[in-house]
């Protein structure tokens, strides 16, 4: 089952689902609007995607443009988790529709810790992303069965954090 | 949880899900099968900025299709007008469609409960691929809610027709609208 925005707000008000910071005003009927965060990393130019070596820069206030072919990886602004139900993260209506993808292919959270997000942006035409701007939503789903905990190495991360393939 | 298509059939009969016009011949196991309408909207510009109100043109979807091309982005949508009060519907491509490489949605896949349109589809073609108007182009799921429903009452509700992105609203300033 999918959380309705009373729902929502009444978890993170116990506790059960943490989002940080929380603004009421940003649910929607069964979502949670969620801000880009501060900083963006572009993946190395050259070899495969990846690699060690990509620098992680501030987003400026003025904006940034963001060139297709090219993968972007962010992080949402709120720190966001629950211990309880599964989340998952996707764009607005609002971003899709300006051709600006803000997760490929894996949209699905683990149950666990709460931490910043990272994001994989990369868009179809030329488009500019600004510190802060509402760029996705959240959902939550119940799950039933016995709970099992993510102890992977991506929450101790709230950076824009790539590939991590030598802590496996 | 999941609707089956038999419940699908069943709500729509209840009033509980709108699909108009209904075909019960696209119908899937757990999915309905939805339609691309006539009309597609393109950005005249090349660069995007979600501050600025962007102009777009129009395009009717000829006879014998229209190429669409990895460039841009095209702003599409359903024959079919769509929403429930009652269940929250997601959208999908179809795999028919996938596997020409083409994305029915960039990332927004969630539908607002109680919210009524023709839904406008995000087109991006990984490489050129013709579209025609009428094409089973996408599929809906529909999920039940846990909690207290309010209704959607945000800026698309009565759409017909592709909507370009109001992404500027969200800026100036940011509190003037529901979110």
């Amino acid at each position: 089952m999918i959380l309705s925005r009373t729902e929502i707000d009444r978890r993170v008000a116990d506790g059960s689902i943490t989002i940080s910071p929380y603004c009421a005003a940003q649910l929607n009927p069964a979502s949670y609007s969620y801000r880009l965060g501060l900083e963006i990393s572009e993946l190395s130019s050259s070899g495969p995607a990846g690699e060690p070596g990509d620098t992680v820069v501030e987003i400026p206030e003025v904006g940034m443009l963001l060139r297709p072919g090219r993968l972007y990886l962010s992080h949402t602004y709120e720190v966001i988790g629950s211990r309880e139900c599964v989340v998952t993260l996707m764009g607005r209506p609002a971003i899709g529709r300006l051709g600006l993808f803000v997760q490929l292919s894996a949209d699905l959270g683990n149950i666990g810790d709460a931490h910043r997000w990272t994001l994989e942006l990369t868009c179809v035409q030329p488009v500019v992303i600004y510190p802060r701007m509402l760029i996705g939503e959240l959902t939550f789903w119940e799950t039933t069965g016995e709970l099992a905990f993510y102890s992977g190495p991506y929450t101790r991360f709230s950076r824009p954090t790539g590939n991590v393939r030598d802590l496996y | 949880m999941i609707l089956t298509g038999p419940e699908i059939v069943r709500q729509h009969g209840l009033g509980a899900i709108r699909i108009d016009p209904f075909n019960v011949e696209q119908v899937n196991p757990n999915s309905y099968n939805f339609r691309l309408g006539r009309t597609v909207k393109v950005y005249k510009n090349d660069v995007l900025d979600p501050k600025v109100k962007q102009q777009t043109v129009s395009i009717d979807i000829p006879d014998d299709g229209l190429v669409i091309d990895s460039a841009r982005i095209y702003l599409a949508h359903t024959e079919e007008v769509m929403g429930s009060d009652r269940f929250v519907p997601i959208i999908h491509g179809r795999s028919s469609t996938a596997r020409m490489g083409l994305f029915v949605h960039i990332t927004a896949d969630l539908i607002d409960i109680g919210s009524y349109n023709q839904w406008t589809l995000q087109l991006h073609a990984v490489q050129p691929v013709r579209i025609f108007r009428g094409m089973l182009i996408g599929q809906v799921t529909f999920w039940c809610v846990r909690g207290e429903i309010s209704l959607y009452a945000g800026r698309y509700q009565g759409a017909m027709g592709p909507r370009e992105s109001e992404s500027y609203r969200d800026f100036d300033p940011p509190e003037a609208e529901a979110i």
